[in-house]
């Protein structure tokens, strides 16, 4: 018992002398590791302030904050706001980005960063830079700087935290400009000038009316923004030729402008697919005969299209070249029969991951296109009609490459339901 | 093997001797600035606690030793932890929690016990002093082959022309053993220190 007190108590003199002794030096150390954890804080606040000293969180204040708007804070020298946002990109496996937005009282962008993220070392070195300086409208985005999945998260990721500065009448809305308006339409007009949802294209030199022009990466078409008047139009050009003109609100007026639709075919230099198609139809279907092009008046990944007889039965055939990891242009043909259900698949140029890098699954140890494995996941799509497309279909190790895939598809049914008659 | 001076002062290093310690040299030695950080941590933390295990070892009895010196250790560590926060923010921030493990670390225990062991408290608080003066020295040195060679920085700042002959390994766990294996074999070829503890063993087994 006597022990037992004894080491009590001398744990207890131990205990109280050393908190007695850190009580003391938190007096001298805590204003100091405080004023550290608030400098820490302002640091990365500050990288996109310039000039920044001191920062209010205001988020609890405001309305409307969306859920990817972590933070919005106001820089106490009224030098503006500084937003954290977040975003998770489309990319199986990505971790979310972290955003920071500086934002000056004119609503213009004055810093912006990205917390590390594996996928922003594949965007081009000035893409966020051409943040810098844009308003709400972000009109000087760089288009093309996306070169991953990611870069549409990004840029709705900072789209959402501007928007809660304009709602809440903190800063005032930039103003898009009609061919602005024009050119995010594209995504969902012409599917073959985007991957993934970000546009993919190459910029063509204006003539003429034509103030903006861009060919998809992948053949599949073009699009021009075109003025005529006082109006600006969008006219989407697919591999077949076929011409569709679209104003500012999204409606089809490709009728009433038909000298807009003639332009932009004009201005289009299509590439013929035709050789390479009926090629890779021919290896499946030696037997094939009557083989009839169709002239697509879809606008997607689907670049050829044709029928053709094979022992004894009727088919049609569409050749399609989605955009996979890295803008690689892929090959994939997609045969339906009568019914509407798959006969055969071919793909080629399909990316696996592969531990380290995205690699041709034929370099990849998997052995050529035409290994086992490969075949299993080729022969999954037999039977498959419009209604019976799932993502099943995806492939974990490579989903960029079984997404375009299963895009491909899903548009090859789209153009087999108008060549069939049915409604586009 | 001929015994030196070195020898009978290094036998003390936990890092080279037993290998202990051998976990906070791979955690803290991949950046100069976080080794002189920990190196100072352990050096004042093993002066501190031995000094005043020194000065409590006959009050306490022998049977609350071991809670009595861990919480003496605690609290110093503790209270260094509290003044680095302050002053050397960036160094705690490379350390990690490997700061606050040093509380319950057998490296300053092990010291703390042989000063309370030892009759001749002068002498043993010495022993603490070079304990944790080599264990800073040999951490430093780790720190700079693997900095400098792993990640081709010195003291954060970067070696250009080192830049594309890195040897990444070396900045890891795995280099981070690697080359404490390798400070560990030259010490003890040119101190012949494996000798000297060898030795010790013998005179003890007899």
């Amino acid at each position: 018992m006597k022990k037992l007190a004894t080491t009590i108590a001398i744990l207890f003199i131990i205990v109280a002398v050393f908190c007695g002794a850190m009580f003391g030096l938190n007096f001298i150390t805590g204003p100091i590791i405080e004023a550290n954890q608030a400098g820490a804080a302002n640091d990365r606040l500050n990288s996109v302030m310039p000039g920044g000293q001191s920062y209010t969180d205001i988020t609890a204040t405001l309305t409307g904050v969306p859920s990817n708007v972590v933070k919005v804070s106001k820089e106490n020298g009224g030098k503006g706001f500084v937003i954290e946002c977040t975003a998770s990109s489309d990319y199986t496996g990505s971790t979310p980005m972290d955003i920071i937005v500086g934002v000056d009282t004119t609503g213009k962008i004055c810093g912006i960063k990205l917390v590390a993220h594996s996928e922003s070392k594949m965007w081009s070195d000035g893409y966020l830079d051409s943040y810098l300086g844009q308003d709400s409208a972000l009109a000087g985005v760089e288009l093309f700087g996306g070169v991953t999945y990611s870069s549409k998260a990004f840029k709705n990721a900072v789209e959402a935290g501007m928007g809660v500065l304009i709602s809440n009448d903190l800063i005032q809305a930039g103003v898009k400009s009609d061919a602005q308006i024009l050119t995010e339409m594209l995504p969902t007009l012409h599917t073959g000038l985007t991957s993934g949802g970000n546009f993919k294209g190459e910029a063509v030199t204006p003539s003429g009316n034509i103030v903006e022009g861009y060919k998809a990466l992948n053949g599949s078409g073009y699009a021009f923004i075109i003025t005529s008047g006082e109006a600006s139009f969008l006219a989407i050009v697919n591999a077949s030729g076929d011409c569709k003109v679209y104003d500012v609100n999204g409606a089809d007026v490709t009728e009433s402008n038909v000298a807009v639709a003639e332009e932009a075919k004009a201005a289009s230099q299509l590439k013929d697919f035709s050789t390479a198609a009926q090629n890779m139809l021919l290896a499946k279907y030696a037997d094939a005969s009557d083989i009839t092009a169709i002239e697509l008046t879809t606008f997607s990944n689907v670049v050829y299209a044709c029928t053709f007889k094979s022992n004894g039965k009727d088919y049609t055939a569409f050749y399609s070249c989605p955009l996979t990891y890295k803008d690689n242009v892929m090959a994939i043909c997609t045969v339906i029969d009568e019914n509407g259900a798959i006969a055969s698949q071919d793909v080629k140029t399909f990316l696996f991951g592969h531990g380290v890098e995205y690699l041709p699954i034929y370099k990849a140890g998997f052995g050529d296109v035409n290994s086992g494995v490969f075949k299993e996941y080729e022969n999954k799509f037999v039977g498959i009609t419009s209604g019976t497309l799932t993502d099943d279909v995806l492939v974990s190790t490579a989903t960029l490459s079984s997404t375009a895939v299963k895009l491909a598809t899903s548009e090859a049914f789209v153009a087999f339901d108008v060549v069939k008659g049915g409604q586009q | 093997m001929k015994k030196t001076k070195t020898s009978y002062l290094l036998k003390g290093t936990p890092s080279i001797l037993l290998v202990l310690g051998a976990g906070f040299v791979m955690a803290s030695s991949a950046d100069i600035r976080a080794a002189l950080g920990m190196g100072a941590a352990v050096f004042v933390s093993l002066i501190l606690s031995s000094l005043v295990v020194r000065a409590l070892c006959k009050v306490i009895p022998n049977y609350a030793k071991m809670p009595a010196y861990l919480l003496i250790i605690t609290g110093f560590v503790s209270l260094i932890s509290m003044v680095m926060q302050a002053f050397f923010p960036i160094v705690v921030d490379m350390l990690g929690v490997h700061l606050s493990t040093l509380a319950v670390s057998a490296v300053i225990y092990r010291d703390a016990e042989e000063v309370a062991d030892n009759s001749d408290g002068s002498t043993s608080i010495k022993t603490a002093l070079i304990t944790g003066l080599f264990f800073t020295v040999i951490m430093v040195v780790c720190a700079v082959i693997r900095e400098v060679l792993g990640n081709a920085t010195f003291c954060g700042m970067p070696i250009e022309f080192l830049q594309n002959y890195k040897i990444t390994a070396l900045a890891g766990a795995f280099g981070g053993y690697l080359v404490l294996a390798i400070v560990m074999a030259v010490i003890n070829k040119i101190t012949g220190l494996q000798k000297v503890i060898e030795e010790d063993q013998e005179k003890e087994n007899n």
